[in-house]
């Protein structure tokens, strides 16, 4: 009986849903899945398109990754594509005990740091901010930003930029913690830093993420907008 | 003693995280029923962590997936045929067809038959991914042919120069399994993916109906526009009803291979394409 791609596709697409479905999703985890495994023993074996399949599913945590830790859509795409090759280069190292989502997420976190050493394009900020105290700018009353600002391009837009707009050290630790939903002992392994040193640098992240997005979300006439809120 | 607000802030980032005593926790507690501006710290920052963490904050740009594995290609195809070319010879006939072509062949005879199978021949001598797909007569058949030829389909298929796919009795299913195979063979870097399809009427498994395959047919089309792929459809006039070789084979097909070359199919009708395209958008 002959094997085909055909088999490998169909345990991919099962174990993860529909295909179309899984890619988008940030919080699947990789498990011990059977399906899984025996693309990654193909994967391992230098099967190119086994390890395709692989990664479909996680092209949004990539995606995310990659935006947030470099200056540009264009540097993203590349630390991304980059990430991807790493990942297949490093595969017969990956222990299949982990997550695959936090290992990709991990060798995403290792390109951009090891551009960022050699400075070869613009990608992440160099300023490894200095452990000071921040104090948050804005303490008047709050005005909730529902979850249906983040249907419209323009506040996705604008929490990009207050992700980039932090300094490159708070930006690593806010992106596991609160976008990839990592443990502080997961985070912390995988940043070289101690506990501590995540949880004072993600208060810091925080405080800075709101102040960047202290905006005022009006339904208004012409449509959902979001307006600078005034201190 | 109430805490001051410098050090509530200090500690809101860690309150929410719950990483805090219980002592501190009921102190900042108070502190927020009578601080409105600590306590629109907190809420602020519970909001903002809600939208940083929601899939829908992050969505991935049109195009993406599709250069996501660039940097792979070249290691895929270092050792294949220097440049993918537009055109690629469909080997049953001396013609070549622009990439994305969705061609029709009739066969009646074995000798017909394995004519057809040349397409894939064709293909795996210029390292094209390559798939067979059909009922199960079909594809023994044509494996025949590959073997006879010189060809072992059983260790292309595990160096996955070929895929042999096999048709399901609903078209969606089977067209979900094509789009995600040629998708994979065009990401390992194959430079073109070539298709040949095999259609018969009363045979295992069978379609749902000629609807069916008409709409597989018009669906495919729609399908290899998104990829460099060609698709060779060999329908077997033996065992088809006339309604179908009319409405799945000529109307569908913008190009017939016949026994002197490539022929422009008169009786193809692009606007088929067209309005079910739209339809499916919707």
């Amino acid at each position: 009986m002959l094997e085909s791609l055909q088999a490998v596709t169909e345990r991919a697409m099962s174990s993860s849903g529909s295909s179309m479905g899984a890619r988008n999703k940030l919080s699947s985890g990789f498990g011990a899945d059977d399906a899984e495994r025996a693309l990654l023993q193909r994967a391992c074996e230098g099967d190119k398109q086994s390890f395709c399949l692989l990664v479909q599913p996680y092209e949004a945590v990539l995606y995310v990754t990659a935006t947030a830790l470099t200056s540009t859509d264009g540097d993203a795409e590349d630390l991304a594509q980059q990430a991807v090759l790493t990942a297949f280069l490093k595969l017969p190292e990956f222990n299949c005990d982990n997550a695959f989502r936090t290992w990709l997420i991990e060798i995403t976190i290792g390109e951009a740091r090891h551009r960022a050493k050699g400075d070869s394009v613009s990608v992440v900020d160099q300023t490894r901010h200095a452990e000071t105290e921040y104090l948050p700018e804005n303490a008047a009353p709050w005005l909730n930003i529902p979850i249906e600002a983040l249907e419209g391009e323009r506040f996705r837009d604008m929490l990009r930029s207050a992700l980039r707009s932090l300094p490159a050290n708070y930006r690593e630790v806010f992106v596991l913690r609160d976008v990839h939903k990592l443990g502080v002992a997961e985070t912390a392994r995988i940043l070289s830093l101690s506990e501590p040193e995540v949880r004072s640098r993600l208060s810091g992240a925080r405080l800075r993420m709101r102040d960047a997005l202290a905006y005022k979300y009006v339904n208004g006439s012409g449509g959902n907008t979001l307006e600078r809120r005034v201190s | 003693m109430s805490m001051r607000c410098e050090n509530v802030r200090r500690e809101i980032s860690n309150y929410i995280d719950g990483v805090i005593g219980a002592a501190q926790r009921q102190n900042m507690d108070d502190h927020f029923k009578s601080c409105k501006h600590c306590t629109a710290v907190l809420e602020g920052m519970r909001n903002v962590i809600s939208l940083a963490g929601d899939s829908r904050a992050h969505k991935v740009p049109a195009g993406f997936s599709n250069r996501l594995f660039s940097k792979l290609s070249p290691h895929a195809t270092a050792e294949r045929s220097p440049s993918p070319t537009d055109e690629i010879p469909i080997g049953i006939t001396g013609d070549s067809v622009a990439l994305g072509s969705h061609l029709i062949y009739f066969w009646e005879s074995q000798a017909e038959f394995e004519r057809g199978v040349r397409f894939v021949e064709s293909g795996l001598q210029r390292h094209e991914h390559c798939i067979l797909f059909g009922h199960d007569e079909a594809l023994d058949r044509a494996s025949q042919v590959l073997r006879s030829s010189g060809f072992s389909p059983e260790q292309l298929v595990r160096n996955r120069e070929l895929t042999v796919l096999r048709r399901h009795a609903s078209a969606e299913i089977t067209l979900s399994d094509i789009e995600a195979v040629v998708e994979a063979a065009v990401r390992a870097g194959s430079p073109a993916v070539r298709f040949l399809g095999n259609l018969g009427m009363g045979r295992s498994p069978l379609p749902a109906g000629e609807d069916d395959v008409i709409q597989l047919e018009e669906r495919v089309t729609a399908v290899i526009s998104r990829f460099p792929c060609v698709v060779v459809c060999m329908y077997d006039v033996r065992t088809l009803p006339g309604r179908l070789i009319v409405k799945g084979g000529l109307q569908t097909h913008r190009l017939a291979v016949c026994d002197e070359g490539l022929r422009e199919n008169p009786y193809y009708i692009p606007e088929l394409h067209s309005a079910h395209r739209i339809h499916h958008v919707q």
